[in-house]
């Protein structure tokens, strides 16, 4: 097709203002909004992977609100469906594998030995990934050696230990044990998060620090990397 | 062991019951009696007290109750709440159970059982259960929790029977999955109705050794929107349904509190202890888990109406806020004077005192981490400040705020003797 240069300029506008559109839809939660300005982007032509860019924009503008205590974990948990759902329409149409490449850093998440819990984590998770690190998301009720294993192999700059039962602190601290036994824990920051963990806690643990949520645990993620 | 006690205290079991008892009503009733009382709150905490395992709450119900025993008899609180014992594990395990993992079975042994949280109710089904809440429950979502009952999918909807038609039915029951089912439950029955009998004898038994129960009961239970999140579509599930399908949502929270509402069962004033205090855990109405607004429209109004319903049934409500609640506090301000105890877990104290202090009796919140990791003075000091700086007035019962079932024994005790020290109403 040949544009007129008008032509272009209205579509660059429209499609500047449709970004726009876009990344406030996500932001305010406005589902259907933004799944139709979607579809209508690529419909235009719009890049898949700048779609996704554009999702990443909005996410951070959901970080900022949930630290200024305006957005909750119901919020969280909401952007994270409709990035699925945008994912979803997306992912196929994309030539490359962006999003791989350029990431601020590699991070080994996983609930403790004996404890199953995995809500607080995949939000960790997710949160992590969507600030731009690489998430190895072990799973729930990981034993010590599987975190040495996944440290030996991934080398990654930290590790997320999560846990919500109260025995969860002695698998926390013999997580961290086995990782200083196998000469690892002085390649690694620690961080520990969980409903019962205090300054104690992580004392006891021999962590690093705590979270008390998933936009602390970007905070000591972006730290511990060298991110400003 | 009354004997044992008796010794120990020059007073009898009776004796030491009614003042126990008297403390706790002054505490609810924000009255100052002699001293603030303390409680203690567990599931498995006996367990290394007592020197059992933890599976014993599950499969030995008579050993369960002997380590109870011991432990409140040992330790002397004014009250005591044992949240375990209510399930027997050989019933859990012939239904091949999926919300639940408990110690003995699929866990260590010495663990604490673990809720496996799961969208069991899916988002496109709110429909059904509306329209429909027997049927949906029988031959939907009950073969989705229970292995052993999924050739309940299979009935038709028995909607449809009247007249003599059902007997065009009759092959079913015949066949040799439903007579597997039957045998299942037919046993289960058994177990669960022998469980139930020893068990239920747990709060006389422990009375006559002179500790009044935090107690327990069948009533309407606590917020309708934990029904949801929990056992029915999820923590994710339900978030997502207050954005995509909000109307729903508040019309399964309604439908719910009328169901409870229908069965529930008043308190009985021909037996001690009258009014019944009952126990009522809430989970997702917490800070973090919702905005002021999101609570205000899910949580709070069938919260609300629980704890009325509940309060007109002829009991006193003891919710148990987890995690943290300072920003709604106010809201409890619109319960009844005196009909409730609010027990919190991370909420600020103070806080809570300055605002419903002279309102309702709270109750809280020495910390799971300060019990398990902490030392004997650290614990007291804790305890001290919360008793100096909220005791005055009454209207105060201490105990820890969430699980000690990992807590150093020495620690629960300092808990239980600070009260016995630093709450004394001059």
């Amino acid at each position: 097709m040949v544009y007129t240069q008008e032509e272009i300029w209205v579509q660059r506008e429209r499609g500047r203002s449709m970004s726009n559109e876009l990344v406030e839809a996500i932001a305010n939660m406005e589902e259907d909004d933004a799944l139709r300005i979607v579809q209508e982007m690529l419909d235009n032509g719009e890049g898949a992977s700048n779609v996704l860019g554009y999702c990443q924009e909005a996410m951070g503008i959901v970080g900022q609100r949930y630290e200024k205590g305006e957005y909750f974990l119901p919020e969280l948990i909401m952007s994270g469906e409709m990035l699925k759902k945008i994912s979803e329409i997306v992912k196929p149409l994309m030539t490359t594998e962006a999003g791989k490449s350029n990431r601020l850093g590699k991070i080994v998440l996983g609930t403790v030995r004996g404890d199953i819990h995995d809500i607080g984590k995949d939000i960790v998770g997710f949160m992590l990934d969507v600030n731009g690190f690489e998430v190895h998301d072990l799973g729930v009720d990981i034993p010590e050696e599987k975190f040495v294993s996944a440290v030996k192999e991934l080398q990654p700059q930290v590790v997320a230990l999560s846990g919500f039962l109260t025995l969860a602190y002695d698998s926390m601290k013999s997580t961290v044990e086995a990782l200083r036994a196998a000469g690892l824990r002085d390649t690694v920051k620690i961080m520990i998060g969980g409903g019962q963990i205090t300054d104690m806690v992580c004392e006891y643990a021999g962590a690093d620090a705590y979270g008390i949520d998933a936009m602390a645990a970007v905070a000591l993620a972006k730290k511990w990397t060298g991110v400003s | 062991m009354s004997e044992y006690l008796k010794n120990k205290t020059g007073r009898s079991p009776e004796e030491l019951y009614q003042e126990r008892e008297a403390r706790i009503r002054g505490a609810i009733e924000l009255r100052e009696s002699d001293r603030v009382p303390v409680l203690i709150g567990f599931s498995y905490f006996p367990y290394k007290y007592a020197g059992v395992p933890a599976s014993t709450a599950y499969y030995d119900a008579k050993g369960w109750k002997e380590a109870i025993k011991k432990t409140v008899s040992e330790l002397e609180p004014d009250c005591f709440r044992a949240s375990s014992g209510n399930q027997s594990g050989l019933v859990l395990e012939a239904l091949d159970t999926k919300q639940i993992r408990w110690p003995g079975f699929g866990l260590d042994p010495n663990v604490t059982h673990q809720f496996v949280e799961g969208e069991y109710m899916k988002e496109d089904e709110y429909d059904q259960i509306l329209s429909d809440p027997s049927d949906y429950i029988l031959r939907t979502y009950l073969p989705r929790v229970f292995g052993a009952l999924a050739p309940l999918s299979k009935l038709p909807p028995l909607r449809n029977f009247n007249g003599t038609s059902f007997t065009a039915f009759l092959p079913f029951f015949a066949t040799s999955e439903f007579r597997q089912v039957a045998e299942i439950l037919y046993k289960a029955g058994q177990v669960e109705t022998k469980w139930r009998e020893e068990m239920s004898t747990l709060e006389e038994e422990m009375a006559a050794l002179g500790f009044p129960p935090h107690g327990h009961g069948v009533a309407v239970g606590g917020a309708p929107f934990d029904v949801i999140s929990d056992n029915l579509r999820g923590m994710r599930g339900a978030m997502i349904d207050m954005y995509r399908r909000p109307q729903q949502l508040l019309e399964l929270c309604d439908k719910i509190l009328e169901w409870r509402i229908a069965r529930a069962v008043p308190a009985d004033p021909k037996k001690r202890g009258n009014p019944k205090r009952i126990f009522m855990p809430l989970h997702r109405g917490a800070e973090g888990f919702m905005s002021k607004k999101q609570f205000e429209t899910f949580y709070w109004p069938g919260l609300k109406k629980a704890i009325l319903a509940t309060i007109d049934l002829g009991y006193v409500p003891m919710p148990f806020f987890e995690g943290r609640c300072d920003s709604v506090l106010e809201y409890l301000l619109e319960l009844p004077k005196g009909s409730t105890v609010c027990h919190f877990e991370h909420t600020d104290m103070f806080r809570a005192k300055e605002v419903l202090g002279d309102h309702l009796c709270i109750m809280g919140n020495v910390p799971s981490s300060l019990l398990q990791l902490g030392s004997v003075p650290e614990v007291e000091e804790y305890c001290e400040k919360i008793l100096k700086g909220c005791k005055k007035g009454g209207g105060l019962i201490l105990t820890n705020g969430s699980s000690i079932d990992e807590a150093k024994p020495e620690n629960v005790k300092a808990m239980i003797d600070s009260a016995k020290k630093y709450g004394l109403y001059s």
